[in-house]
């Protein structure tokens, strides 16, 4: 009896708000969405000029793979020598000719 | 995402553009039966000038063959001399033929991106007109380490000094080659210039032929019959140690 005096002599306390309800509501999985993430977050004079940064940088990866990975063959300073026999002077310019048309 | 979506694209189309304008830039745009009609005509010049090649290796080893004895047999060594003469010759004017036809063939338009073409295979080389091999050793030796061990005589080792008309004649053969090559770049070729040409470059090749014969003889006046054995042998010697060892290997 003692016990149960005591125990009823302790105030009644409830949380004045369902917190649980609450906690559970903001730590509900929801679906990511960086790009609205990032439209919240950075301005939209940012996103235009970081996008037109982006494509010019992709047009001269682009431009440097087309014109610049197979380049001219460089014309060396001592450049080479094709010796032909004083019997055939042009043998060389038709051969070339020739070598130029077989590889079509 | 949508202005993203747009600057991809355009990416795209500006690459597929700029490799459409390279790829037409370095090949020759031409149609399939430009490209037979160039294939039959290389084939062709091929077997010709192959053909005459030949002859001309074996006029150049009969006149080597006359100039190995020591009397002169003046009627073969003319034959020959006329053999490599024509053969020299007819690789001029198979030359000059297949740059008439490739004409006849190409447009202007392609013709120029075809030298392109050409001028990237090539990289421009600077052409450089030497005597053929047996001409040159011709040319060049007796040397003085030779006419030593022959006990020539200071006197008479003038007669045997390489002619200074040789030098001059293949100064004037490269010339002449350079300025034919120049008028085989343009589109409009002036084909009596460049037969005019061919004619230059063909006298003096035969000029060269004729110094050779001349210094022939000169070796016959100056040396005996046993000198010239001798000499024989030292060339033999010489050439044998300055051909290539391929060649060596494929003869034994």
């Amino acid at each position: 009896m003692a016990c149960f005096r005591m125990l009823a002599s302790v105030p009644e306390e409830q949380p004045p708000h369902d917190v649980w309800t609450l906690v559970r509501s903001r730590t509900k999985p929801t679906r990511v969405r960086p790009l609205v993430w990032l439209h919240g977050l950075v301005a939209t004079g940012l996103r235009k000029a970081a996008t037109a940064t982006a494509a010019v940088a992709l047009l001269a990866l682009g431009y440097y793979n087309v014109a610049l990975v197979n380049p001219e063959p460089q014309v060396s300073q001592r450049q080479p020598v094709v010796a032909v026999y004083s019997d055939d002077p042009l043998a060389g310019h038709t051969d070339a000719v020739i070598a130029s048309i077989d590889d079509m | 995402m949508r202005v993203f979506s747009r600057w991809v694209g355009i990416w795209v189309l500006v690459m597929v553009a700029l490799s459409a304008a390279c790829a037409a830039d370095s090949e020759l745009a031409i149609s399939e039966s430009q490209k037979d009609q160039l294939k039959a005509l290389a084939s062709n010049t091929r077997d010709r000038t192959g053909r005459e090649r030949d002859a001309l290796r074996r006029a150049r080893a009969e006149l080597l063959q006359v100039y190995s004895n020591y009397d002169l047999d003046e009627h073969k060594a003319r034959a020959a001399r006329d053999k490599v003469s024509a053969a020299q010759l007819n690789l001029l004017n198979i030359h000059l033929d297949n740059e008439i036809a490739l004409r006849d063939i190409l447009t202007s338009d392609q013709f120029q991106a075809f030298r392109n073409l050409m001028k990237r295979r090539m990289r421009d080389p600077q052409m450089l007109v030497l005597s053929p091999p047996e001409d040159a050793i011709l040319d060049k030796l007796p040397d003085k380490q030779m006419l030593d061990l022959l006990g020539i005589p200071a006197e008479q080792r003038k007669r045997l000094e390489p002619a200074s008309g040789n030098i001059k004649a293949i100064q004037g053969l490269r010339d002449s080659s350079k300025q034919l090559l120049d008028l085989y770049a343009a589109f409009d070729l002036d084909s009596a210039a460049a037969r005019k040409l061919i004619g230059s470059i063909h006298r003096r090749q035969a000029y060269l032929l004729m110094l050779q014969h001349y210094r022939q003889k000169a070796i016959r006046q100056v040396l005996s019959e046993d000198q010239f054995q001798t000499l024989r042998q030292e060339i033999a010697k010489r050439i044998a140690e300055h051909q290539p060892r391929r060649e060596r290997q494929r003869r034994r």
